[in-house]
């Protein structure tokens, strides 16, 4: 029963006291639920990540080689005990250009199957939108920000621009890309990206991943993996980022390695072999090719010195041609020339046939003429005849003695005359016998017998004839005497005879003439026709003659079109043979240049194999790197360092809520307790027990602290996480957040909370309890004024109006709410200094590291040191003055610093020339802004890893670079820097310390280049060398931070809320408390007559000068506080900016300020609803 | 025309469905310079009258004059003006601000009035010359109430209103009060009023106004005031 009354009390008490309860209750639940919340956000983020990673089926490792993987070292990995599934991958980074004619490097991976529940289909993407890609050319993109992503719609396509000829010579890489022009036909999110800005950085382009995209495996045309996934067993049991998650993974991590050491081989050793393989075979076909090239050349050179041969022949053949030719040529002129004799004589001889036929046409005619005459002849005869044949008969008798006598001698005559003809004939004979023999003789033909014997012959015969001669001769004489008998007998005769003889003589003569005539005619006839047959002759030699002629003409005729026709013939041949010789010519220069070209080849295709084979003796041991998530996924690095700075902030922040929450718990069950006096005495007279007595505080206190609690860590537990997640969301591609259990979080800060409530309240009950039931029952006396310190300083205390003296009298009087209410606007102040110091903080990195330490802007990693053609364009784009203002040439490489128990990752710088370095990089001590010599006794330490490592200036370091040498290094002085650890050493203490020559592959660069395109351009230039391996601007790291600057606003944002909250609690508890306690006074001083101003400014004066020390306060410790959150927040490789921009001071201030004249006017109406009549009532 | 006049005034609270009438129909008259002891049991509604005349609650209807002004038609602002430079308040329990000392409670009210008296000679008046710099809790009963006095007179308003002023105190100490407060009113010749439920008083009185049930009973002028030394009860 008495329970109950007093519960029923204790609830009353709540009712009556409702603000009072408020107060306890929003503090409690500020406190509870703040602390709650922040501590929850960092497991809820890392939750979220680790489901969405256990949803896509996430890897665990991720193993590269630096030769490519292949299904062998996939087999053999998943034989690693521990090891779930291995998926094997391939990934290529290409620049495409989209249709809006941006062009960006694009991530490709190639995807085997697109959805399923396979264990070894990691990585899995899930689609927001489209479809999954069917054909080849189609792909998905990652979601992603920026201006770009604009242009990686669904439906849009990208095209794969080719790649570059890297340096000049260099072949061009292999195309691995089956398609080069896709269709966006999804959009995706990717567990693999789910950070939206950093996605990695590669070889191609400006140097950093613009997007992402999934295409179908058959894409990639390439005949080994580029990574091997790898979930181990167990792996989903563990939440991710966590220790307990390492735990599980690191053992499969080292077994693999173990692995590695034996396998990385097999596929270079293959490689090699399949090379060597391939080389010896091209070596083999480089010596057929050079064997057939050979035999070809040589077939080529018998053909054309065949050719040549034929060549002489044909020349030869032409000069006989051309020589017959003129001998043809030279005879018809002759032929031509003996024409005209010929015609002239087939004249000669034709004029000759004229005169000829003239002749025997005169001939004719004579003979014709004769003829006639003789026929006239013939019949004047016969009539003489006739005549004399009378006469005749006459003279018959005379006659015919005479004709006897004449008749016998006649017949001598005739005797001797024909004897004459043959003595005559025989004679001539003998002459020409004689000439001829007297010619043969003389020519020799005869010999002197034939000549001598015919000559005797003739002489023979001469005498013979002399002997017929001189008997004819005597016959004669014997005739010419008879003659001349018969002649007187005749004479008479004769005489009449002559008459008649004369008439017969006449006749007989015209007849003989006649017959002479005729006779002379036959002759003549007979000449004529001899002369006929002759001239027929004539002619018809004459006619041969012309046949021949006319021939001859047409023989030379054709002799000549002969001639021509050979000529030509020639002059063919001469074409010919220039051509032939033209052919030949080229047939030599072509042999010539075929026998170069082939030399050429051969020696080019040797070098070849030479080269190919230094590169297959070149073929370094493969590495295989077998990374964890924290070591291969940026997201997963990105967002783990960002929960944990959550973490960290998570630490510090709810400390202030939750000493606010106690004092302001404590303060206001003080006063319950305080006004309760007279219950507490009525109680306790009537004979409960102190603990009966102070359950029902402790009760109160613990309903109002628990319903709080209750309440806070409902809104805050689940609303803290979100908000601040969602402030990633931002950086982050991430689900709805998922809380993870929190339960140790309730228990703790309800818990916390609960606990200090109560012995606040136990503190107070325990001075009201120790009084007497009577002391208690009579009114407490009301605090006594005092004077104050203050009121000693008399001048300033006399100038100060009563009013003000209240006021600060008051501030005194009460010390509690004067804590709380300093603790609390403190708290407000801090935070603010802190969460607006964080952005200066962090802005201090980029405008302190950028601007005033670091004085380059650029840095371009490269392969190696060297002087070939890639070399020189590196040199040829550095040393262009109007890209690249100053740079230089450093080695740069990663080592570990360390001292007894402790060591910090550094970067290890050596400068040939320490003197320009610092041209490069400003060298100072940050608190003072001393310069720190850099010189060759000493290295340069930066201020973080000094202080890890509690190294100073004189010290020696330990390092060990990146062959794990160790070396001692002298450090003469700690400089300013911001972003990751250096230790800047000088080239020769590097080299004595390590006994190791370094390369300098590094180049620090002053660009100026001030737009994105100018330092896209140039990262290009530069990438396009294969030396060159990486470029990165300052720009792309301040961007970064200006990135992570984002996120903090809204922690910053995060921390305005929380403080405003808390500063709104804290006053409305001091104003309530205050109001409260003052009422009379308040209402008496209305009825004195003070403006509602004036009221309020009585009041509320206080509040001001309150929140004005706390806030002076809180500028100061937020200066601590801004410490220690820097410190708390920054991971090793980053030190954020110690010092706090004056504005932020200002800031925090004004802010502070802001929330308590918010309050103030808040209250004022409250202060307004004072009734006057309260003045007249009795002090409670 | 009287300093004070009250006419026809109701104060009317409505608690519930329940109309009560504080002040039904009061009406009376106070003359300058006066003496006034408003009389009345608990709940006559005397501290109902106190309240509007003082300034400090309106009536809900009637007329309250006061020097000629009509009180009862001021805005807040006016009332707290009226407040201000009007009236002076002496209250049952002091009401002195603890954390401020003798002098400088007269002052806090000294300071915003428009003619003041000085504090300390007002102090030196009311008999605490050599306290005015203690703080009210270390000041006995009767001490403060002086103090409280002072700080009434010393805003040098037109009208002195009294609630109980010796409701707290024990008798000798009231009367010492009860005499300041007679003796202010025949020096300074500032209209007192005095609320109480002590009939007795009634007898030093100028004028008694009695009250019962919010309505006035009878409003007499006293001819002959009794000395304060010379009542008893």
């Amino acid at each position: 029963m008495v329970k109950k009354t007093f519960f029923k009390a204790c609830l009353r008490s709540i009712r009556g006291s409702f603000s009072r309860f408020l107060a306890i209750f929003l503090i409690v639940a500020l406190g509870a639920g703040f602390l709650a919340g922040l501590l929850a956000t960092t497991p809820d983020m890392r939750h979220t990540v680790s489901e969405l990673y256990h949803e896509s089926n996430f890897y665990d490792l991720r193993v590269v080689g630096t030769l490519g993987l292949e299904d062998g070292d996939a087999e053999a990995l998943s034989r690693v005990e521990g090891v779930r599934a291995v998926m094997p991958a391939r990934s290529a980074d290409r620049e495409v250009a989209l249709d809006s004619g941006d062009t960006l490097v694009a991530r490709f991976h190639g995807v085997t199957a697109w959805e399923g529940d396979d264990p070894a289909l990691m990585n899995r993407p899930e689609l927001v939108e489209g479809r999954w890609p069917q054909a080849d050319d189609e792909c998905v993109v990652v979601l992603g920000t920026g201006l770009r992503q604009t242009s990686l719609d669904v439906g849009s396509a990208l095209e794969v621009l080719p790649l570059e000829n890297k340096d000049d010579g260099d072949e061009a890489p292999e195309e691995v890309f089956a398609h080069t022009r896709f269709t966006i036909v999804g959009v995706v999110t990717s567990s693999y990206y789910i950070s939206l800005v950093q996605r990695g950085s590669t070889s191609m382009g400006n140097g950093s991943i613009g997007c992402v995209i999934y295409v179908n495996d058959s894409v990639l045309d390439m005949d080994y993996y580029t990574d091997l996934y790898v979930t181990v067993e167990d792996g989903l049991q563990a939440e991710s980022f966590t220790r307990d998650y390492d735990d599980l993974v690191v053992p499969v991590q080292q077994r693999i390695e173990q692995l590695a050491e034996t396998q990385k081989h097999v596929r270079a050793d293959r490689l090699r072999e399949d090379a060597q393989q391939e080389l010896d075979d091209a070596r083999q076909e480089l010596a057929d090719k050079t064997a057939e090239g050979q035999q070809e050349l040589d077939d080529a050179l018998r053909e054309l010195q065949d050719g040549e041969q034929e060549y002489a022949d044909g020349l030869a053949d032409y000069e006989q041609g051309q020589r017959e030719l003129e001998d043809a040529f030279r005879e018809l002129q002759d032929g031509e020339a003996e024409l005209p004799d010929a015609l002239q004589k087939l004249r000669d001889g034709e004029r000759e046939y004229e005169d000829g036929l003239k002749e025997l046409e005169d001939a004719q005619a004579e003979i014709d003429d004769n003829q006639k005459e003789l026929d006239d002849a013939y019949v004047t005869i016969q009539e003489a005849k006739a005549q004399l044949k009378d006469a005749q008969h006459q003279l018959k008798s005379g006659e015919a003695e005479l004709e006897e006598g004449s008749r016998q001698l006649d017949e001598a005559q005739a005797q001797v005359d024909a004897g004459q003809a043959q003595v005559d004939a025989g004679r001539e004979q003998l002459a020409q016998k004689q000439a001829e023999l007297e010619a043969g003789y003389g020519h020799g033909l005869v010999s002197e017998e034939v000549y001598q014997a015919g000559m005797a012959q003739i002489a023979a015969t001469r005498q013979y004839l002399d002997g017929q001669q001189a008997q004819l001769d005597a016959g004669q004489r014997e005739i010419d005497s008879g003659r001349s008998a018969l002649a007187a007998g005749s004479r008479q005769l004769a005489d009449a005879r002559a008459d008649y003889e004369d008439g017969l003589k006449e006749v007989e003569d015209a007849d003989v003439d006649r017959r002479w005539g005729l006779y002379q005619l036959e002759l003549a006839r007979e000449k004529l026709e001899d002369g006929r047959q002759e001239l027929a002759d004539a002619r018809k030699e004459l006619d041969d003659g012309w046949r021949d002629y006319e021939q001859g003409v047409q023989d030379l005729k054709d002799g000549w079109a002969d001639y021509y026709d050979g000529q030509k013939e020639l002059e063919d041949a001469r074409t010919e043979l220039e051509d032939a010789r033209q052919e030949l010519d080229d047939g030599w220069k072509e042999y010539e240049d075929g026998r170069r070209e082939f030399d050429e080849k051969i020696a080019d295709a040797n070098l070849k194999i030479r080269d190919a084979q230094d590169r297959i003796d070149d073929i370094e041991d493969p590495e295989w790197h077998v990374l964890t998530r924290d070591e291969s996924n940026e997201s997963y690095i990105f967002y783990s360092s960002d929960a944990e700075k959550v973490a960290a902030i998570a630490k510090v922040f709810p400390v202030f809520f939750f000493l606010v929450a106690a004092l302001v718990a404590s303060t206001t069950m003080t006063r319950m307790i305080d006004e309760d006096r007279g219950v507490i005495g009525t109680l306790k007279a009537l004979g409960y027990s102190n603990g009966a007595i102070a359950g029902k505080y402790l009760l109160y206190a613990a309903l109002a602290c628990v319903l709080g609690a209750a309440a806070g860590l409902a809104v805050f537990l689940p609303l803290l996480p979100r908000v601040i997640a969602n402030a990633y969301t931002m950086l982050y591609q991430l689900p709805p957040i998922r809380s993870s259990s929190h339960l140790t979080f309730m228990l703790v800060s309800a818990g916390g909370i609960l606990a200090a409530v109560l012995l606040a309240t136990l503190g107070a009950l325990r001075g009201s309890l120790r009084d007497r039931a009577a002391e208690l029952m009579r009114p407490k006396a009301p605090p006594a004024g005092k004077r104050i310190l203050l009121e000693h300083i008399k001048p300033l205390w006399r100038r100060l109006k009563f009013t003000h003296k209240v006021t600060v009298r008051n501030l005194f009087r009460y010390k509690k709410r004067f804590f709380m209410t300093v603790i609390g606007i403190a708290g407000c102040t801090a935070m603010l200094v802190a969460g607006f110091g964080l952005r200066d903080s962090i802005r201090d990195i980029v405008n302190i590291q950028f601007t005033q330490l670091q004085n380059y802007d650029l840095t371009l990693t490269m392969k190696h040191q060297g002087d070939d053609t890639a070399d020189r364009r590196i040199a040829a784009v550095l040393s262009d003055k109007s890209l690249v203002s100053d740079f230089l040439a450093v080695h740069l490489e990663s080592g570990v610093g360390f001292v007894p128990g402790r060591e910090t990752d550094l970067n290890i710088l050596v400068a040939s020339d320490p003197e320009k370095l610092q041209s490069f990089y400003t060298f100072r001590v940050r608190t003072t802004g001393e310069p720190v010599p850099f010189t060759d006794e000493g290295a340069i330490l930066t201020e973080k890893a000094a202080k890890v490592l509690g190294v100073e200036p004189g010290d020696v370091l330990q390092l060990r670079n990146q062959d794990d040498q160790e070396a001692g290094i002298p450090i003469t002085g700690v400089c300013e820097n911001y972003v990751h650890g250096y230790i800047y050493i000088p080239q020769s203490l590097y080299e004595r310390a390590f006994g190791e020559q370094c390369s300098f592959d590094t180049v620090l660069a002053k660009t100026g280049a001030s737009d994105e395109a100018a330092r896209d351009a140039l990262a290009a230039q530069l990438l396009s060398s294969s030396n060159a391996t990486g470029v990165s601007f300052s720009t792309a790291t301040i961007e970064a931070f200006n990135d992570m600057l984002g996120s903090v606003d809204y922690i910053v944002i995060v921390l305005i809320v929380a403080a405003a909250v808390l500063a709104f609690v804290v006053l409305y508890n001091l104003t309530n408390i205050n109001i409260c306690e003052r009422q009379k006074e308040i209402a008496t001083l209305k009825v004195l007559g003070f403006y509602r101003r004036e009221v309020s400014d009585y009041v509320f004066r206080e509040n001001i000068l309150l929140s004005l020390i706390g806030t002076a306060a809180g500028l100061f410790v937020g200066v601590f506080f801004h410490q220690f959150v820097v410190q708390t927040a920054e991971v090793d490789a980053v030190m954020f900016g110690r010092t706090i921009a004056p504005m932020s001071y200002v800031y925090a201030a004004v802010l502070s300020m802001v929330f308590t004249l918010l309050v103030s006017l808040f209250m004022r109406k409250k202060l307004h609803r004072i009734d006057m009549v309260e003045s007249l009532k009795a002090p409670e | 025309m009287s300093f004070i006049e009250f006419k026809d005034v109701v104060k009317r609270y409505t608690v519930g469905e329940q109309e009560i009438y504080a002040a039904n129909g009061v009406s009376f008259t106070i003359e300058q310079g006066e003496f006034c002891v408003i009389v009345g049991s608990s709940g006559a509604g005397k501290t109902t009258i106190l309240n509007m005349l003082g300034g400090m609650d309106s009536c809900t209807s009637g007329t309250i004059l006061l020097d000629g002004e009509e009180v009862s038609a001021y805005n807040p602002r006016r009332l707290t003006q009226y407040r201000r430079f009007d009236v002076g308040f002496v209250f049952q329990f002091y009401n002195l601000v603890q954390n401020l000392t003798a002098l400088e409670n007269v002052e806090l009210a000294s300071e915003i009035s428009r003619e003041p008296l000085d504090p300390r000679e007002t102090l030196r008046q009311v008999g605490l010359g050599d306290r005015m710099d203690n703080f009210p809790a270390q000041l006995s009963g009767g001490e403060q109430q002086r103090v409280s006095i002072a700080r009434a007179l010393a805003k040098n308003p037109k009208l002195l209103l009294c609630d109980e002023p010796t409701g707290a105190l024990d008798y000798v100490t009231g009367k010492s009060i009860l005499k300041l407060l007679q003796d202010t009113c025949r020096q300074t010749g500032k209209t007192v009023v005095v609320i109480t439920h002590n009939t007795a008083l009634t007898a030093m009185a100028d004028r008694v106004i009695r009250v019962k049930s919010g309505r006035i009973v009878s409003n007499e002028v006293n001819a002959d005031p009794m000395p304060v030394e010379m009542i008893e009860w």
